[in-house]
């Protein structure tokens, strides 16, 4: 059978992203930028005071949404977690065969260490299905791997060259040709647990049918590299271990992290696989799980990655991870009454704060903060006006409330992480978000210039400095 | 799926019960509003201020440390919907609620701890308690410190006996939450943090981790505090102004003086320290911190009394009878050992009883108004500035009265009339410029109890008695007294 790797883009066209805009979109976006723009010619400051309000009210709404994860997190246990005696009780010969898919490009030097960590792995070797998903033109790695005599159970599945060069698609050719009953993926540099394997599998039997992806932790196991990888830790652990498992626990659409994610195989080729044309397609599968009426959960257990220590690679990192969520976006919001009968008004809104809302808040973030200094330095009378009492009372509270609220949690998350040493740095992260506002107008821009443009992430940096 | 919708029931039961409780005492509150304090007047007049986006509004949200900013913001929300110019809506709504979310926080924490069947005598104990009532309907700021009281308490207990982030994080912010809400409070949180640095060290942590622990506990204390001393800076021009009256002013007559403290106030601080002990031989160390929690407000309330400090003793004393509660329920729940069980709650139950009955016999009640007699309730405020008005306009129709301080907010709440001017940072130069060739005034209160306080004291030291230069004593209004301003004093 002919395997297509675009078979989303194919079948549920309006699913992909393979369109960024629709015409339908762009007529909408045009219009109502004429609007704006003529209403703000003809009333320009009863317009600056409308978006003032608008974008108040979004702030507000965000940051309650952000205290509201935070005390759910630390609230109630709503991840999965499967203690030892469970694990013990698993019986090697009734564990099923479990496909492990690493799609990699250009990375010959992680090569060793990846097959290692595989095979390491506390996993019965013969139910053991490793595909290493090799771009067809990648000879530096294609070497690596012949280089090296692979355990049993791995296998090389070699991708043709052809467009889009995204790691989706590589991933539904694994997809295609997958032999197991459950389904994860790592990327070339990870260090899964050595038992997440099996933590997935009595995970999978303990869930519901309506489970079909259970998101692993993700952390960094170079967080004290420099003062970027500490931030990045600390967002990462306020995500992974705080925001995630609040989501969970409100059974909300969970954008999923880029690796570690464990599907049901016949439930993720059901849905057509990855968007190959998403440069976030885990974020993007997320969505479309819940939006096909199933859900995804957080399991107890970590994948350690390396966290990217060059600004100008983190950037770029950063910048396809917040044009994957307005391509997500975009997408999904194509016929907005579809998506809100699909997940339900609740998980409705929980997309437009999640997807929309994070890319919002990096955008207009920078102009805030330059109102902010503004009026701190020069008290010009004319900001005040911008902002009514109950504009301004919503305002301050988002900005000295609000703000604490984000660092707070960052700093949460590396405790709950044991961390320790890291909490002080998390306080200094407002600085970090500088970088995030950066990336995220890179991103907006990106997004109509090369909406597909893979910017990939440079690894191995830690390890050669 | 079961556990997720008992769990939304519960909320909803929760939610329910607030909604009720808080319409209910807001309902009491309205029949009985000539009966409230004149705190909640003052508060409703900062809000109305603030919504009006005037100077004097920002001032008073920030100018003072006996006037923590949280109520009044807190209450900012209902000012805005629900505007009233005879009845101080938000006041009470938000008296109403926390002690409502007071009330809740209490159950909630007795039934997770166990108190075995007798937690609803304990919550009853509170909830048909007359001052707790009292404080629920007058519209007073007392609830709200009250709630993050019980809420730092909870937090500091549980964190000692579970070592979880979740209540290092409620502790840090109530901590943050209850210096903001009631500067009196502030020493108590300061025992409340020296118990945590004392676990850290008692319990041999790794130096990163106890330094993450304390961060974590600090953060938004500090943050608070830092955030007013900028709002200080930013509207007063003075990023310690708020501190000022801390050090200075007059004291005068302090409302409960070491005579003052009642058998009963030693009693119960004595049981409480007693409980600790007994908690310490059960082996329960978060019930023998919460003990030494639960003194600390007393002895406290005495040291600061017997030192001539002017310190508010009755948000000190209003949190005897929730602590001894929690203590109460702590010891009899099923987390501590044999011993305490039977021992302390013995000890405890004359403690509560000889606290409830103290605040039953009134001694509190007085108290919470200390300075009452000298501060005129609004009523009589009406006809006093009617008075100072008509005293004034017989001179010149061309007139303006500066009325110092926050008691100010109860005359010009009373007229609504532009002749009075709060001053909450007078001047006497920046009053010429703002209105030349108006005959201006000045009303000062006395310096009795909280008005000691007021920055016109500490700024210009006896004006009240003696008046400053440039002014000239004009009368007396009962404890108001008025200078006209000849010229601005050097």
């Amino acid at each position: 059978m002919a395997v297509d790797p675009l078979a989303l883009s194919n079948q549920r066209p309006k699913m992909s992203a393979s369109v960024p805009v629709t015409t339908g979109q762009k007529i909408m976006l045009i219009l109502l930028s004429l609007l704006i723009v003529a209403v703000a010619i003809r009333y320009p400051w009863p317009t600056a005071k409308a978006f003032v309000l608008f974008s108040t009210l979004f702030y507000l709404a965000f940051s309650f949404y952000k205290l509201l994860l935070l005390r759910l997190s630390v609230s109630s246990s709503s991840e999965i977690n499967i203690s030892e005696e469970q694990l013990a009780a698993l019986i090697d010969y009734d564990m099923p065969v479990y496909s492990i898919m690493v799609p990699m490009y250009m990375e010959p030097e992680s090569v060793r260490h990846l097959v290692q960590a595989l095979d390491d792995l506390d996993y019965p070797k013969d139910k053991k299905d490793v595909q290493l998903l090799l771009e067809e033109d990648d000879e530096p790695t294609i070497k690596a791997v012949e280089c090296m005599s692979l355990p049993a159970g791995f296998r090389v599945t070699l991708i043709p060259e052809s467009f889009p060069r995204t790691k989706p698609k590589a991933c539904n050719i694994g997809l295609a040709e997958a032999k197991g009953k459950y389904l994860v993926i790592y990327d070339a540099e990870d260090r899964p647990e050595r038992d997440q394997l099996k933590k997935a599998v009595a995970a999978f039997r303990r869930v519901g049918d309506d489970v079909v992806c259970l998101q692993s932790k993700l952390n960094f196991y170079n967080p004290r590299h420099n003062l970027l990888t500490r931030w990045f830790t600390a967002e990462y652990s306020a995500w992974f271990d705080l925001s995630l498992p609040g989501l969970s626990s409100l059974n909300a659409v969970i954008p999923l992290g880029g690796t570690s994610n464990h599907f049901l195989t016949d439930r993720l080729q059901d849905m057509l696989g990855w968007d190959a044309h998403n440069v976030t397609e885990d974020c993007d599968l997320g969505v479309r799980i819940c939006r096909d009426g199933y859900c995804s959960r957080i399991l107890n257990t970590t994948t350690w990655e390396e966290a990217c220590s060059s600004l100008k690679f983190w950037i770029r990192q950063r910048t396809r991870w917040l044009k994957g969520y307005i391509q997500t976006y975009f997408v999904h919001m194509r016929n907005p009454f579809a998506l809100c009968r699909d997940l339900g008004f609740v998980n409705f809104l929980h997309f437009q704060m999640l997807i929309g809302g994070i890319v919002f808040s990096f955008l207009i973030n920078p102009l805030f903060w330059f109102l902010a200094l503004l009026w701190f330095t020069f008290r010009l009378e004319i900001l005040t006006s911008l902002f009514p009492v109950p504009v301004f009372a919503m305002g301050a509270l988002c900005l000295f409330a609000g703000n604490f609220a984000f660092v707070y949690t960052s700093a949460a998350g590396c405790y709950r992480r044991g961390y320790y040493d890291l909490v002080k740095y998390a306080l200094l992260t407002p600085f970090y978000w500088i970088m995030m506002s950066y990336s995220g107008w890179r991103a907006f821009l990106q997004f109509f210039a090369n909406p597909f443009y893979w910017e990939k992430t440079q690894h191995g940096l830690t390890e050669q400095s | 799926m079961g556990s997720r919708n008992r769990a939304s029931t519960t909320v909803m039961q929760y939610t329910a019960f607030l909604f009720v409780a808080t319409l209910i005492l807001f309902c009491v509150g309205l029949y009985g509003v000539e009966s409230a304090s004149d705190e909640a007047w003052i508060r409703e007049a900062i809000r109305r201020q603030i919504a009006a986006n005037s100077t004097e509004g920002r001032q008073a949200l920030v100018s003072s440390a006996w006037w923590g900013p949280l109520p009044s913001l807190l209450g900012l929300p209902f000012s805005l919907l629900f505007t009233s110019p005879v009845l101080p809506v938000s006041s009470l709504l938000v008296s109403a609620l926390m002690g409502s979310a007071s009330l809740l926080l209490l159950y909630r924490v007795l039934q997770k701890w166990g108190a075995g069947k007798v937690w609803p005598v304990f919550v009853g104990a509170m909830a048909l308690n007359p001052v707790f009532l009292k404080q629920c309907v007058n519209g007073s700021s007392a609830t709200t410190s009250l709630f993050f009281t019980v809420l730092v308490a909870y937090g500091l207990t549980e964190w000692i006996h579970s070592r979880s982030l979740r209540y290092l994080v409620y502790f840090g912010f109530a901590s943050g939450m209850l210096i903001v809400s009631d500067f009196n409070m502030a020493m108590w949180v300061l025992v409340a943090f020296a118990l945590v640095g004392v676990d850290l060290v008692a319990r041999k942590f790794e130096p990163g981790q106890r330094q993450a622990v304390l961060i974590m506990a600090l953060t938004p204390l500090v943050y608070v505090s830092v955030l007013w001393l900028l709002m200080n800076w930013l509207v007063m021009g003075d990023g310690f102004y708020f501190l000022r009256s801390l050090g200075g002013g007059g004291i005068v007559n302090p409302p409960d003086s070491p005579t003052g403290m009642v058998m009963s106030h030693k009693v119960t601080a004595i049981v409480c320290s007693a409980v600790a002990v007994i908690c310490v031989l059960a082996r329960s160390r978060s019930g023998f911190y919460l003990g030494l929690l639960g003194a600390a407000p007393l002895a406290l309330a005495y040291y600061l009394n017997s030192k001539g400090f002017f310190w508010d003793p009755v948000p000190l004393l209003f949190c005897i009878l929730p602590l001894c509660i929690l203590l109460l329920g702590r010891i009899s729940g099923k987390s501590t050992g044999w011993l305490a069980k039977p021992a302390a709650a013995l000890a405890l139950i004359p403690a509560v009883i000889t606290a409830w009955m103290y605040l039953l016999c009134g001694g509190l009640v007085a108290d919470d108004n200390g300075d009452q007699a000298a501060v005129p309730g609004v009523s009589v405020d009406r006809d006093l500035s009617r008075q100072i008005a008509q005293h004034v306009m017989t001179k010149s129709e061309l007139s303006k009265i500066y009325v110092c301080g926050y008691d100010g907010f109860l005359l010009t709440e009373a007229t609504q009339d532009s002749l009075f001017i709060n001053a909450l940072d007078f001047n006497f130069y920046k009053a010429k410029d703002d209105y030349g060739g108006h005959a201006l005034y000045l009303l000062i209160h006395r310096p009795d109890g909280r008005s000691a306080m007021e920055s016109i004291h500490w700024k210009f030291e006896g004006i009240h008695n003696f008046g400053d230069r440039g002014t000239l004593h004009d009368g007396d209004f009962g404890a108001w007294r008025l200078y006209e301003i000849i010229q601005p004093a050097s």
